[in-house]
């Protein structure tokens, strides 16, 4: 992987630019979050009132203008949650929107539109004592037989009633973020990350919680491929070669058969099974995932 | 025979279609679409390619599948029709 260069220059106001954005993204509630504009070869995200962070074309370089009084830390996670996965993208790296744990030397990831529970779901195995490769941002390396997992930054952002259900209150946090009351909680003796690489054994899709007890069924090609091109990461999809190999990525992901649909309930006492089923599952050989 | 069935069907060069598994994803890199066709689609994609004209891939997938001859021929046209309104296939004179 190449590395990134990042700047962050002086603060700067944004001005309105003269270009309409190819693309738009909004928070559940319909709040524009960011926009994104070419510029030139380049690629110009803006996050109204926090933030312009340009691209270069290859995404090796990034360089960041925070509007004043926009702290260093809430530039920190823009940049971590949201522009390094599109950098890696215009670097052709494969990047999805899921969390991951080491299971046995294995990766397990958990995939699903924000407020699902991929974050809670790592940070509760966490809190047994599994390590953590990613909260979000799945980065994700092909190998002769399959993908490793390459692991993110160390720290997992919880709600408060996730962090105040599944982890210690002695948890070292991030400063707090200006647009966001998630907390960053970092990694620790207490919150296990794991620094190495993973073969990607799993792909749950977290679905409804209108079941009693966990049930895992195989996703189908078509609704596999749906599901992974709604939780990735792809910043130029004008360009065809970038879009060719993008969509030989996911279907490589595809036939290897690991991604399923996870149905269980989202109640913090029905973790621990939910948990156990889930690792009674990955660790099955069967074809279907087990039971 | 109507005149739809007298051609024959090609793929653009910026449609990429990948099976997996029985079914097919296709990607139309000029809309920047994903297609999806299930079990039976493929097989009918799979012969619409292979076949000099529509009427030449009606008449194997007739011999193929337990279906009525009205039925299978307003199916192949729809099915083209959807094809070619998404831009995976264009028609062309057999």
């Amino acid at each position: 992987m190449h590395a990134i260069s990042v700047e962050v220059a002086g603060a700067r106001l944004q001005r309105s630019l003269d270009r309409a954005p190819f693309q738009e993204l909004t928070l559940p509630d319909g709040t524009l979050w960011a926009s994104f504009y070419r510029a030139g070869e380049n690629f110009l995200l803006r996050f109204p009132g926090l933030a312009d962070f340009e691209i270069s074309s290859d995404g090796l370089n990034v360089r960041c203008w925070p509007m004043p009084r926009v702290s260093p830390g809430t530039i920190d996670h823009i940049y971590l949650n949201q522009v390094q996965p599109f950098a890696l993208s215009l670097q052709g790296r494969l990047v999805l929107h899921a969390s991951a744990v080491e299971v046995n030397g294995s990766a397990i990831a958990f995939m699903g539109a924000s407020g699902q529970g991929k974050s809670t779901l790592a940070a509760s195995f966490v809190a047994d004592g599994f390590r953590f490769l990613t909260d979000d941002g799945l980065h994700l390396e092909a190998t002769t037989d399959g993908y490793l997992v390459l692991p993110s930054h160390p720290s997992i952002r919880l709600w408060d009633d996730s962090r105040a259900a599944l982890i210690s209150e002695a948890a070292k946090l991030a400063t707090p973020v200006q647009y966001t009351s998630k907390a960053r909680i970092l990694a620790d003796n207490t919150l296990a990350f794991c620094d190495e690489p993973r073969p990607l054994r799993r792909i749950y899709f977290l679905g409804d919680d209108h079941v009693r007890t966990p049930a895992f069924e195989p996703l189908g090609t078509r609704e596999a491929m749906i599901q992974l091109t709604r939780q990735t990461f792809l910043l130029d999809t004008e360009a065809r070669e970038s879009l060719a190999l993008h969509f030989d990525q996911l279907v490589r992901l595809i036939r290897l058969a690991i991604c399923f649909r996870l149905d269980y309930p989202r109640r913090y006492a029905a973790l621990a099974q939910v948990k156990q089923a889930i690792l009674q599952h990955a660790m099955s050989d069967s074809p279907a995932g087990g039971a | 025979m109507e005149p739809l069935f007298q051609k024959s069907i090609s793929i653009p060069a910026d449609v990429l279609i990948r099976e997996v598994r029985g079914e097919s994803v296709i990607l139309n890199l000029n809309s920047e679409a994903y297609i999806g066709l299930d079990e039976i689609g493929t097989r009918m994609f799979q012969v619409l390619k292979e076949s000099e004209t529509i009427q030449d891939a009606y008449e194997l997938l007739l011999k193929e599948y337990d279906v009525a001859p009205d039925v299978l021929r307003r199916d192949l046209g729809r099915f083209i029709e959807k094809l070619v309104a998404h831009g995976i296939v264009e028609l062309r004179e057999a």
